[in-house]
């Protein structure tokens, strides 16, 4: 990932391309946003939430609590003439203790798998989190490696850039460092992963059994939204409400 | 991706081949089992090096049965802190979805029977189809060669397994010699999963345990059956097998919570297809609307007339006691028969739109539980698809679980998953009324408790529980053609003796369609609900409806059910239901224990839309 000439604003372009995104879709009935399943993994404190707080709103909270309270974060992201709507999964602290609900992997699309520059243990930790994903996850999962707390880099790195860069080549994975507090890098992550995950593929298998994420109302693949049915919460048509 | 799919093949490879079994002395189901549940070898390690600084909770929750589940997840939305402990290594305990290796394994293999979950299984028996030379050639992966075009069907009478199953010499003619091929694809098969053999040795009930792979012979009878279980088992994580499959009633009290409470979005259903009931050893199709009741050729009009008034009195049945109340409490088979339907009606009423299969409840449910039951039918019907029920993908009960443990840890609740407890005590100190303590010597306190059955065994000495135990049979057959023609999701109701069967049956088909297993295969679950129902009762419904399932599993599921919820003051004793079809007492049981812990509130009252962090 090449060096962008300041984070702040590849961090204002893609918010702009992705404020503009609502526009393009209304203009373009056809452009429907590509949904994307994304899960978070990684050693607790390391900053998956607020990798995921960066991208989606662009704030960071110092000293944020372990993760409680949201079930999912969607943030939308284009890139060429597409829109990726990721779904963002965090892991609601349930791999603390190897408890995460293999319906948490289930067809995840993308995986960013978070360790923390100054902190070794956590590259390995982030490493066997790899291995559970080849082995368990959708095998055209693409997975980020990413190394949190680049605004440490100065006074605690623990982890050599160039370590971290071989284990992710070898391991056919994306690879950057970044910092949720100063969003260095950030959007980067989320982008390289909308450019490497097979969309017309995704498009053309959306609905069947073990595809992409669920279509609404009983049309994809004979899918049942809940919320879509009569009687459903939120019986709005296409389901998206952002 | 190139790297990553070759790893993650290399990593498939190491794990067939058992490179991994030196690692630890876990007994082989439970290291699956916990591969399953992506725990890493060194897990119990890790869980020392991290207790938690947090030890006393307003409740604690042991098990991850469904009403256990969605009592943690409302408490926890409620604002109350929950620990939420399962001493298996997997969610849903006896609700349950495996992949068919640890399916097989959990049934026959290295039963640990000082855990409860496991002794509640039993009456295991196996039988694999017993496959033609053919097949076996197909199944290894062999081009038959053009000039053996000579058909010989690749079925085998299921009568032929009965009354034992065999392991015996094949009745279905001569097995020829397997080209060398053919053989040593399926020992190199059974070589690269050494471990497998004394599995595939139990599973055939193999007369002469002695034999090994070296000293299998091409010419071996079993030698075909190995080959059907070999090719299952290469794709056995395709496989999502519940041990108890359940459906979801379209507008019943679970699938209105899943909406109110938003845990629906994590999961995926689809519309059960159609339902079949077994009238005089021929399945028919049940009408699932009006329209479908008057176009039935096989009805008459006045029949139909008086079905129709019937249902339509049903649906509201309140609102006009005076039809029903002289046989309130006297059983609804009599009541029906007053209201001069046929008995082919009155078995469609009783036993498909009812679903009182067994055959003691057929006959003395009261008419107020038997209209209670068919309103309860007839009022899911037309919300979406053309039957009542809608099917959860990758299994039922297992995924409901996960759904609302991820919501209660999204509030949250803290989980920990093969958590052995050793002991629980009860103190009168109402800050600390509950201590559940570990095997790893962890330790936590809490004002609630609320446990599964399972770990009655856990209480104090001398605290008395009066349990009732609840025994299913049921049986898993992976089919290679539907159960019915151009099915994939459906279920078929056999009354007692409406076939060979003299117990009541229900069986559920699944498929590809909902992740059930590989596209060229059905999954077929049968379960009787009576006692006395045996092996033979589903045997002969497979016998006669000519299926011959590659594999079929027979097993018991048996359950301790309280007979009070409340076995102390704070302290609530949850069942799993695994008798009915649907699960709808779970959710009957969660409420109840929701409504004393938290008096004034609504379970997952107040929760709103903005939670998707949009």
């Amino acid at each position: 990932m090449a060096a962008r000439p300041s984070a702040r604003d590849a961090a204002a372009s893609l918010n702009n391309s992705a404020t503009s995104a609502g526009g393009d879709a209304q203009n373009a009935a056809n452009l429907k946003p590509i949904q994307v399943k994304l899960v978070l993994l990684g050693e607790a404190a390391v900053g998956k939430s607020s990798l995921v707080l960066r991208f989606v709103n662009n704030e960071f909270q110092e000293n944020k609590e372990p993760t409680i309270g949201a079930a999912f974060l969607t943030q939308k992201c284009k890139l060429d003439d597409k829109i990726i709507k990721y779904e963002i999964w965090d892991t609601a602290g349930q791999e603390r203790f190897h408890s995460l609900a293999p319906m948490y992997y289930r067809n995840a699309q993308a995986a960013v798998v978070v360790y923390d520059i100054t902190k070794p243990a956590s590259l390995d930790k982030a490493k066997s989190w790899v291995k559970e994903l080849q082995r368990q996850a959708n095998p055209n999962i693409v997975i980020a490696l990413v190394g949190n707390k680049l605004d440490l880099e100065a006074t605690a790195r623990g982890v050599p850039r160039e370590e971290a860069q071989a284990y992710a080549t070898e391991a056919g994975l994306l690879f950057s460092e970044a910092s949720a507090k100063t969003g260095d890098n950030v959007m980067d992550v989320f982008t390289e992963i909308a450019k490497k995950i097979p969309l017309d593929q995704l498009l053309a298998s959306r609905g069947r059994a073990g595809g992409a994420a669920s279509g609404s109302g009983a049309a994809a693949g004979g899918r049942v939204d809940l919320n879509a049915g009569p009687g459903g919460r939120n019986a709005q048509p296409g389901g998206c409400a952002c | 991706m190139g790297p990553s799919a070759i790893f993650n093949h290399l990593h498939t490879m190491m794990w067939l081949s058992g490179a991994n079994d030196q690692r630890e002395r876990l007994s082989r189901p439970l290291r699956d089992l916990r591969d399953r549940a992506f725990i890493r070898p060194n897990f119990k390690g890790e869980t020392n090096l991290q207790m938690l600084e947090q030890t006393h909770f307003d409740a604690i929750v042991l098990g991850t049965g469904l009403s256990e589940s969605i009592i943690a997840s409302s408490l926890a939305r409620a604002g109350k802190t929950v620990l939420h402990l399962d001493r298996n290594i997997f969610y849903g305990d006896h609700f349950a979805c495996f992949d068919l290796k640890t399916f097989l394994r959990v049934l026959c293999v290295e039963r640990d029977e000082t855990n409860p979950f496991n002794a509640a299984y039993g009456d295991v028996e196996v039988v694999l189809r017993s496959g033609s030379k053919e097949e076996v050639e197909r199944l290894a992966g062999i081009q038959k060669r053009e000039n053996t075009a000579n058909e010989e069907p690749a079925t085998s009478e299921v009568a032929q397994d009965l009354p034992t199953d065999d392991g015996a010499v094949e009745t279905n003619g001569p097995i020829q010699t397997p080209t060398p091929n053919s053989i040593s694809t399926i020992l190199d098969f059974l070589k690269q999963n050494a471990n497998l053999v004394p599995v595939f040795k139990s599973l055939l009930a193999d007369p002469d345990p002695s034999v090994t792979i070296a000293s299998l012979d091409p010419s071996d009878p079993l030698l075909p059956k190995y080959t059907i279980l070999a090719h299952l088992l290469t794709q056995s994580r395709q496989f999502n097998i519940d041990l108890a499959p359940k459906l979801l009633y379209n507008r019943g009290p679970l699938v209105e919570l899943l909406i109110s409470s938003g845990v629906g979005k994590y999961l995926e259903f689809k519309a059960l297809e159609s339902v079949y009931l077994s009238w005089q050893g021929k399945c028919e199709l049940v009408p699932g609307s009006k329209e479908d009741v008057f176009s039935n050729q096989s009805v008459s009009l006045v029949d139909k007339r008086r079905l129709m008034k019937f249902l339509t009195f049903a649906v509201e049945y309140e609102a006009q006691p005076e039809i029903y109340q002289d046989f309130a409490t006297r059983p609804f088979i009599d009541f029906l028969r007053d209201q001069k339907l046929s008995p082919r009606l009155i078995s469609f009423i009783l036993h498909a739109i009812a679903f009182a299969v067994d055959r003691a409840d057929s006959e003395t449910i009261t008419t107020v539980q038997g209209l209670a039951l068919t309103q309860r039918h007839l009022q899911s019907l037309g919300r979406w698809g053309k039957t009542a029920f809608l099917v959860a993908l990758y299994g039922a009960g297992s995924e409901l679980s996960q759904a609302f443990c991820r919501f209660c840890a999204v509030y949250g609740g803290i989980y920990i998953l093969n958590f052995p407890i050793s002991t629980i005590s009860i103190s009168e100190d109402p800050d600390r009324r509950f201590k559940v303590v570990g095997s790893d010597g962890g330790e936590y306190t809490s004002s609630w408790l609320v446990t599964s059955s399972n770990y009655v065994g856990n209480l104090p000495q001398g605290m008395n529980v009066d349990m009732k135990s609840t025994r299913v049979l049921r049986a898993m057959a992976i089919l290679d053609k539907p159960i019915h023609e151009d099915t994939n999701l459906t279920v078929t109701v056999f009354p007692p003796d409406s076939n060979s069967n003299t117990q009541g049956i229900i069986a559920i088909q699944q498929s590809w369609d909902v992740s059930a297993c590989p596209k060229e295969y059905y999954i077929l679950h049968l379960h009787s609900p009576s006692p006395q129902a045996t092996h033979q009762d589903f045997k002969a419904i497979l016998s006669s409806l000519s299926l011959d399932p590659l594999i079929t599993v027979f097993y018991s599921q048996t359950v301790q059910v309280p007979s009070t919820m409340w076995v102390a003051d704070h302290l609530a004793f949850v069942g799993s239901n695994v008798v009915d079809v649907d699960f709808e007492s779970a959710v009957l049981d969660a409420k109840a224990v929701f409504e004393r812990i938290v008096p004034d509130e609504e379970i997952f009252g107040g929760v709103v839309a903005e939670e998707d962090g949009e």
